[in-house]
């Protein structure tokens, strides 16, 4: 178990190569292994089921087609990676935090780790309601065009990279607390220029999430835009608990 | 200072506009046409949702398919060939702002003589794509499909997807409205002094050549629309060496500088 755990950051210069050799090698391990048990697992439980589930009310009663002999296969194995990143993802990260954590000062290091917390709660949030309420919108607003002249038959590869695409958009965009609160830990943005600015926000996020979402669904871009502008005004609430936070903490420190 | 120099060196030959205010005229039809491009893109979304537009693109293969519809594979499809449509319907709406537009650009730059020519060129021109699409939809594509639609019927099945007809129909279709348009070229040619009768006469063999190549490049790979193709662009050539036949006649000194 070379360089599993926490090192100590007194090391030369060959030796952080090393560390990082064998922490990659640590992940990649992780990575395969998840792998197969994500392969066990998409092949025992229904996980494609689960992916398939919002589009099944619209289909009556068929299923989602495959065009090509070996698909079936290849999207099994797709999401057993998928599965494997996902179960790896604590491990990759641990890694990847023992061998920067060293390099950090101790008021850094306290506020990585609970905006990793939260980063993954924001992230779940996100994809949670990209599955639950954006993706049934989208698919009932795309396919009620056409309806007199065509017939779907709906082809898993094609619908998987809706889907994938759809559910990454919206756990990546609701990480924008995370980027808010680093810039304000970093200096670059103040709670007071945020809401300030909060106009020009409000514009910019309009525009991205009518660029985001697939379908150019409007009744989905509002839905979109409205829990980011919440997401922004929380995002000033924490940077003002942080700015205030770090005008006391200096004050204790010198007392 | 330079920089105004300079500008004033790229005065126009005509004396009017300098090449700032062509600048200026150019961005502003942009502009212009732009706007009518995106306002006539929402109007032909409009016709495309309560007209069945869809449904007399896909009229040609219907007798085809035994009652059932095209499929689509992408559950984002149905919007998005929506759109197609839209986009397709809003530019033949505008195409007529969008040619004044032009013109009103191009023609402070031609001769008078090149000038009388546009006007013609143009309404001759859309009536001959007119043409030329209509032939392709009635005749073309009802026989190409039957034609390539009938091989492998005793093991294949037939299960059209929108995109992959709706390819294949915008690109015959296309084909044929430029196709159609030879004669347009040729007769502009002829009144330019750029091409003779004599040598498009001369030269029957190559342009044959040419036409056989580029129409098999041009239509899906069936030898059934590359020959309908082939057959009426022949015709049109010969046809418009006979036009610019007459044409050289009507006027002596044309006629004179083609020789000389």
């Amino acid at each position: 178990m070379k360089y599993f755990g926490p090192s100590s950051g007194d090391m030369p210069f060959l030796d952080h190569l090393e560390e990082l050799r064998w922490r990659i090698l640590w992940s990649l391990l992780a990575v395969v292994l998840c792998t197969i048990v994500g392969f066990v697992l998409v092949t025992q439980l229904d996980v494609l089921g689960l992916l398939v589930a919002p589009i099944e009310p619209l289909l009556a009663e068929e299923r989602l087609r495959y065009l090509n002999p070996t698909d079936p296969f290849f999207i099994t194995l797709k999401l057993a990676l998928l599965v494997g990143l996902l179960l790896a993802s604590p491990i990759v990260v641990y890694q990847l935090w023992a061998f920067l954590a060293p390099a950090l000062r101790p008021s850094e290091r306290r506020a990585i780790v609970p905006s990793l917390y939260f980063g993954l709660a924001l992230f779940t949030l996100g994809v949670a309601m990209a599955y639950y309420i954006a993706l049934p919108i989208t698919l009932q607003f795309t396919m009620g065009f056409q309806t007199e002249s065509l017939e779907p038959s709906i082809v898993i590869s094609e619908y998987l990279s809706v889907v994938i695409r759809m559910l990454l958009a919206f756990g990546v965009v609701f990480e924008m607390p995370i980027l808010i609160l680093a810039l304000t830990v970093m200096g670059l943005v103040t709670p007071e220029f945020l809401s300030e600015k909060r106009r020009h926000a409000l514009a910019i996020i309009t525009i991205a999430c009518a660029l985001i979402t697939p379908g150019d669904v409007i009744t989905l871009t509002i839905l979109m835009i409205i829990p980011l502008a919440l997401l922004y005004e929380l995002s000033i609430t924490l940077s003002k608990v942080v700015v205030r936070r770090r005008r006391i903490a200096p004050a204790t420190a010198e007392g | 200072m330079e920089f105004g120099g300079l500008i004033r060196g790229f005065r126009a030959r005509s004396g009017e506009a300098t090449l700032l205010d062509r600048l200026d005229n150019f961005r502003d039809r942009l502009i212009t046409s732009l706007v009518v491009v995106i306002i006539a893109t929402g109007v032909g979304f409009y016709i495309s949702i309560t007209f069945d537009v869809l449904g007399i693109v896909t009229a040609p293969i219907e007798p085809f398919l035994n009652g059932e519809r095209l499929k689509y594979l992408s559950p984002t499809d149905p919007f998005f060939i929506t759109l197609k449509l839209a986009v397709i319907l809003g530019l033949i709406l505008s195409l007529p702002y969008l040619l004044i537009q032009l013109w009103g650009l191009v023609s402070p730059l031609m001769r008078p003589d090149e000038r009388r020519l546009v006007k013609p060129a143009i309404a001759a021109g859309v009536l001959l794509f007119a043409v030329g699409s209509v032939f392709c939809y009635f005749m073309v594509l009802p026989l190409m499909l039957r034609f390539t639609m009938g091989f492998q019927a005793g093991s294949l099945e037939e299960w059209i997807v929108i995109d992959r007809y709706l390819k294949i129909v915008v690109r015959l279709v296309a084909a044929f409205g430029f196709a159609f348009e030879l004669p347009i070229v040729i007769l502009i040619g002829t009144l330019l002094g750029i091409v003779t009768p004599e040598l498009l006469a001369a030269k029957r063999r190559h342009a044959i050549a040419a036409f056989t190549i580029a129409s098999a490049i041009v239509t899906p790979p069936d030898l059934s629309s590359m020959i309908l193709l082939l057959v009426p662009v022949y015709l049109l050539y010969e046809g418009s060496i006979v036009m610019s036949r007459a044409v050289l006649a009507r006027r002596p000194a044309l006629a004179a500088e083609a020789e000389g």
